[in-house]
């Protein structure tokens, strides 16, 4: 008993001292590299890493030695799709590290049930929910691929795990049991890389359970354009306008969560994105919507209605939704036929013929320095991409995401002048600045990689506090 | 019993780290004077909007509710609301607040590894020839298995044992992990109940040249120290109390063995561990 207490008090010492270590100390080379080793892969340094020698004396820089193993996930195989060795563990836990890290911006991570698919089951089968993220790994991986991609790429990207087309659903039942026989099904395994896709045709022709013949044309890989935000998996993700029957109507029914996750996604900005007095010239007391009458809403309305109004066009094909408990099958985007002249101004009441006009849509956001930027007439989704692409927001967030990452440090990147924003200490307008100075030069040098390296070269990332 | 001592030595440290833990678990009671808006919400807003935990209306200024009160349909018709001070109304905002920005200090979370890391750096320390199925089984169910409190999503698409149990429950298993009294004394559990198997004592000397018979000299308590937590450097003093430790046991006829897995067992229970 005598024992115990003594050790206790010597472990006090021991755990309090070893704790202390972790404040505002200069890592030593060692220590640097073995931490940015372990935020890329999310594995501990083996004493055996053959770079560990030469940090430990000093030959080779310990950013540069973390680089090198970040860089063993670059996809330089197979036509620049995948990892060069599947089998290095390493390699597999850098790739898994950083795509998990990119899923984690998204803030949708799971299909809606839609047209009441009883779990989703089926669609889960056929697409991956963390495919979107794909084009943020790519564009971290992918040889010489720009930033801007992200939004801009016209490619359809699809995982490229061990196995291609899985025998058995994510919930564990065999294909064969499936009525999407001749479906590719979302890849599953270990990730090794990405690939763009054919548009993924597929004529499917069966014999539903209540004995009725079904058969048409599927396609689930097609990139509507402006990369992420056109995927069909971002789409159906995202979009949560649950009915089979969907259509926008410019009014009460809106693909207008898939617009809030655009600006939350890709500007790091939940809504509302502009100021209150910038809502208040689009409040009318005459629309049948209540969201138009009163200023606090339509402040978010202005922003997400008429960015939407790009993916207008896009409707569910349903497939397969057999007569039975629960109701089960497949969807896939597809877009209806532009046979009606664009509107002229935000419309106050329903549109029955909306989703058949021009996918024109608004981008109106208040950004990092409280500029109003009113871009109006973006057809389409391509045209929306190369608008995100010009915005400095689009940089900042992602050096803002990886600044998180790498520091802990949360920085604002809002609209401070806004006078509902609350105020930020001098503490946190420095790690704003140098997080907005990051963002700025990723849109010069459109390399995430380079932006890491910044990050993992600022003198905060050697202390062990970050302060 | 000794999980408990160490989760409350940890708690008594009073160390800025422990204040961030503390201040992530528990919200700071309202003042004698003070409206409080939870309690408000609760009251009145609730039956609408949801709970303060889930509704979709946080970080609303006193001017937003204010305005929307005044202009919703819905809204401006109930008294209950109409009849809410300015006080009320600010009170309630703060409680709708996520995140405080405008504080001393930067908004910095702790960097603390997935359970991908905590699992390879079980392995790395404890396990040599991959076959200890004992060591590999304790890890599985205290760490792996427990993404909840270590964080690291489940992909359910990745399959194999990396993640058993529900993964569509766990794919949203954090990349940042947060300090939590559950995730430290998982992973004090884990270190004794590994430390409990001998050839984890045994290998853990091993990698470093020792072995039980070895002597507990700085020299070979400072390469344990280096295996643990590379490069970080760790004064004479807690070099010299974990000799005593060592030496502690020993005193009371406990074997070399014992002796050691104490020694381990010390720096395996430090928080610095956990730390990126």
């Amino acid at each position: 008993m005598k024992l115990k207490k003594i050790l206790f008090i010597i472990l006090f010492k021991i755990i309090f001292d070893l704790t202390n270590h972790v404040n505002a100390k200069e890592l030593s080379n060692l220590a640097l590299y073995s931490r940015c080793y372990a935020q890329v892969s999310q594995s501990f340094m083996p004493p055996q890493d053959p770079r560990t020698g030469a940090v430990r004396n000093g030959t080779k820089d310990p950013i540069t030695a973390c680089l090198e193993v970040l860089d063993m996930a670059k996809f330089t195989a197979s036509g620049n799709t995948r990892i060069a060795d599947a089998n290095n563990p390493v390699a597999v836990s850098v790739l898994r590290t950083m795509h998990n890290l990119h899923s984690s911006w998204l803030e949708v991570t799971d299909f809606p049930n839609i047209a009441d698919f009883g779990n989703n089951r089926d669609i889960r089968d056929l697409y991956d929910p963390t495919q979107p993220a794909l084009y943020f790994t790519r564009a971290l991986f992918g040889a010489s691929v720009p930033y801007s991609d992200v939004v801009k790429s016209t490619d359809h990207l699809r995982p490229l795990r061990t196995t291609d087309d899985p025998g058995n659903s994510v919930s564990g039942q065999p294909k064969s049991a499936s009525q999407f026989l001749s479906f590719k099904w979302a890849p599953n395994g270990t990730l090794l890389g990405a690939y763009d896709t054919d548009d993924m045709v597929w004529n499917y022709q069966f014999t539903s359970a209540s004995g009725n013949p079904g058969s048409g044309t599927a396609t689930a890989g097609r990139n509507a354009g402006g990369g992420i935000m056109g995927t069909p998996a971002y789409l159906l993700l995202t979009i949560a306008e649950t009915a089979d029957s969907y259509r926008a109507n410019g009014s009460s029914v809106m693909a207008r969560k898939w617009a809030r996750s655009v600006y939350n996604d890709l500007l790091c900005r939940p809504l509302p994105v502009v100021r209150m007095g910038d809502a208040a010239a689009f409040v009318d007391t005459n629309s049948s919507s209540d969201f138009r009458k009163a200023q606090t809403c339509t402040v978010c309305h202005v922003s997400h209605d008429r960015l939407s109004g790009v993916v207008r066009n896009f409707r569910y094909q349903v497939v397969a939704r057999f007569q039975q408990t629960p109701p089960a099958g497949g969807v896939f985007p597809t877009w209806l036929t532009i046979n009606q002249s664009a509107e002229t101004v935000w419309p106050i009441n329903p549109d029955p013929n909306y989703a058949q006009r021009p996918p024109n849509g608004v981008f109106y956001f208040r950004n990092y320095l409280g500029e109003l930027k009113n871009i109006t007439n973006i057809n389409g989704l391509n045209a929306l991409g190369a608008t995100i692409a010009d915005q400095p927001d689009f940089y900042i967030c992602a050096a803002k995401r990886y600044y998180e990452y790498f520091t802990g440090i949360t920085v604002d990147t809002g609209d401070l002048g806004d006078a509902s924003h609350p105020a930020l200490s001098p503490i946190n307008l420095q790690h704003r600045q140098e997080v907005i100075q990051l963002g700025l030069d990723l849109k010069n040098h459109q390399s995430l990689r380079t932006l890491i390296e910044k990050i993992l070269r600022l003198p905060q990332y050697r202390k062990s506090d970050f302060e | 019993m000794i999980g408990l001592f160490f989760t409350f030595v940890i708690s008594a440290c009073g160390s800025k780290l422990q204040i961030d833990e503390q201040s992530i678990i528990n919200d700071p009671p309202p003042g004698p004077f003070a409206i409080d808006g939870k309690a408000l919400w609760n009251e009145r807003c609730k039956s609408c909007h949801g709970t303060l935990e889930l509704t979709d209306k946080k970080d609303r200024t006193p001017e937003q509710i204010q305005l929307s009160i005044q202009q919703i349909s819905s809204m401006k018709t109930l008294s209950n609301l109409t009849s809410l001070t300015d006080a009320q109304i600010k009170a309630i905002s703060e409680a709708l607040q996520t995140e405080q920005t405008n504080e001393e200090f930067a908004s910095r979370k702790l960097l603390l590894g997935t359970r991908t890391y905590v699992s390879s750096l079980f392995r790395t320390l404890f396990m040599t020839t991959g076959s200890e199925t004992a060591i590999n089984a304790k890890i599985l169910d205290l760490i792996d298995r427990q993404p909840a409190s270590f964080g690291g999503p489940c992909v359910p698409y990745e399959g194999g044992a990396a993640c058993p149990g529900d993964r569509l429950i766990n794919r949203n298993a954090p990349v940042l992990p947060l300090p939590s009294v559950t995730r430290r004394g998982f992973f004090i559990r884990a270190c004794q109940e590994i430390l409990s198997i001998d050839v984890a004592v045994t290998n853990v000397l091993g990698k470093v040249g020792l072995n039980t018979a070895s002597v507990a000299t700085s020299q070979n308590i400072d390469k344990l120290v280096n295996l643990f937590t590379p490069g970080r450097m760790v004064d004479g003093e807690t070099i010299g109390s974990l000799i005593q430790i060592h030496m502690m046991a020993k005193t009371q006829s406990l074997s070399d063995l014992e002796a050691w897995r104490f020694t381990v067992l010390s720096l395996c229970s430090a928080i610095t561990l956990e730390l990126l």
